[in-house]
């Protein structure tokens, strides 16, 4: 394969909205196609065969197969599953890890049959928004947890690739910065900045500065 | 007699002589050449045209052993779960390859090098390379071989990036991993990270450090990784248990990096994201 067409093989960065990384772990997950050729022994005209999700999308892309929607992709499974992280605090554990990428994969382009593939993206897109919205608002219970109990841990049962994506890294960067301050503050000894020092934010040294020079103050 | 036995019609001349296609009166003599080429022929069958419209040739092809793989679970599981690697519990070398790729990739310190997974991972990417290489000239086969070529380009990112990744966090601590973890290290990494680590020390030394008045002053401070405030979500693999509290299979959470560097060692855990 020259390199111009190598670029195709791997997803393309950036086009389903998550990582590079995430969309190319999400093209493992196995799923069914029927082919429209034999080789045996895994493809029959007419079968439906297992196998993992490039493989399938490739097929596809030559018409030499169909997907078939993995069945959690369906409307009558995301509209209750929607109802469900509208009502309850918990994240919902039967949707799987990759979904978002899944979605956003196989929604992109018309389908054979009659299901519409864009009520199941925006069903998902829903989902997904009710999701990261129902981690952000939890994340000050995060914080409190962390500090009270006697293993520092937090349940997230049921958290997806796309949410960990986007907020994954801003939380852990979070708790790591409050455990740095909190652990600055019981290190210092409390001594007070000099009075006439106006500007600067809080400074998270553990010795109180002290300027050489007078600073001046400047009066309005 | 002569008609009556199968390998008859079979072969070119006696489908000739039945069908009478070379437009000529047949004499007894022609009778006992048929009879003489049966008795000869039945070795030797040539399958007329015919007989070739009526048996579709089987065609093989090679194909990838993800394809055996695929089919193996297709098989062997009737229940459909799409969370592939909880399914998959075969061992194969491009699946603990990304295992340890995604490890690799979240974790904040440098896990051990697993030479094996090299090892196997590189001998399976020849063995596809060659069956791509072999393949024949039908369509069928270009197909399989193509599935292939996409499948080795997958295996070479995985393979790269988690060797650049391990490249990125050696050089961030290169003399802390230099001294004190060069069991993490393949042979390759660690004659690298010497040399860069000479390198580091010969630029410092001749820009900054030599120029110092004071002779405590001119070693190089080395800095080593501090992971007091690293948190990462995991995922329980096995039940196994963190201080005292029980975690099942199959939980989720967050959690201080150094609680469970222990159980991600063991294999327990896996880190998801950091």
């Amino acid at each position: 394969m020259n390199t111009a067409q190598s670029s195709l093989l791997l997803p393309a960065a950036g086009q389903d909205g998550s990582s590079f990384r995430a969309s190319f772990s999400a093209e493992e997950t196995l799923i069914q196609v029927i082919p429209d050729f034999t080789a045996s022994p895994t493809f029959m005209a007419g079968v439906p065969a297992t196998v993992p999700l490039w493989q399938a999308e490739l097929l596809q892309t030559r018409s030499l197969g169909r997907i078939v929607l993995p069945e959690w992709l369906s409307v009558d499974k995301l509209r209750p599953i929607l109802q469900q992280e509208k009502t309850q605090p918990l994240l919902t554990t039967s949707l799987p890890f990759y979904y978002y990428e899944i979605t956003r994969k196989l929604t992109n382009r018309p389908r054979h049959d009659d299901t519409n593939p864009d009520v199941l993206r925006l069903l998902v897109e829903d989902i997904f928004q009710v999701r990261v919205e129902k981690l952000r608002q939890q994340f000050p219970a995060y914080l409190a947890l962390m500090e009270d109990q006697e293993i520092p841990k937090v349940d997230v049962p049921g958290i997806a690739s796309a949410e960990l994506a986007l907020l994954g890294p801003f939380l852990l960067q979070a708790l790591g910065d409050r455990a740095l301050l909190l652990h600055q503050k019981e290190t210092t000894t409390t001594t007070k900045k000099n009075d006439s020092v106006e500007e600067g934010g809080e400074s998270i040294v553990g010795e109180p500065i002290r300027p050489k020079v007078p600073l001046r103050r400047f009066r309005r | 007699m002569f008609l009556a036995s199968p390998s008859g019609l079979r072969t070119k001349r006696g489908a000739a002589f039945l069908f009478n296609t070379t437009n000529r009166q047949f004499t007894m003599a022609d009778l006992y050449n048929l009879l003489d080429q049966l008795d000869h022929d039945e070795q030797e069958e040539e399958i007329i045209q015919e007989e070739q419209e009526w048996e579709a040739p089987v065609e093989t092809a090679v194909l990838p052993a993800d394809l055996i793989d695929a089919q193996k679970r297709q098989l062997a599981d009737n229940d459909t779960n799409e969370d592939a690697k909880e399914v998959l519990e075969e061992d194969s070398p491009y699946l603990r390859l990304r295992n340890v790729w995604s490890q690799e990739v979240n974790a904040p310190e440098l896990l051990p090098f697993d030479e094996d997974v090299f090892q196997s991972i590189i001998e399976l990417i020849e063995d596809w390379e060659q069956a791509v290489d072999q393949c024949e000239d039908n369509p069928v086969s270009a197909l399989m071989a193509s599935i292939t070529s996409v499948q080795i380009e997958r295996a070479k990112y995985v393979l790269c990036d988690w060797l650049a990744t391990r490249l990125r966090k050696m050089e961030e601590y290169p003399f802390y991993i230099r001294d004190y973890k060069a069991d993490c290290l393949s042979q390759t990494e660690l004659s690298h990270i010497q040399a860069y680590c000479n390198l580091v020390q010969k630029h410092l030394s001749r820009t900054v450090l030599d120029h110092f008045p004071q002779e405590a002053w001119k070693e190089l401070p080395v800095e080593e990784p501090n992971f007091d405030y690293t948190y990462v979500f995991v995922k329980c693999l096995a039940p196994t248990t963190i201080d005292k509290d029980p975690l099942e299979r199959g939980d989720s959470l967050i959690i201080h990096y150094s609680k469970i560097r222990d159980s991600l060692r063991d294999g327990d855990l896996q880190i998801l994201a950091s």
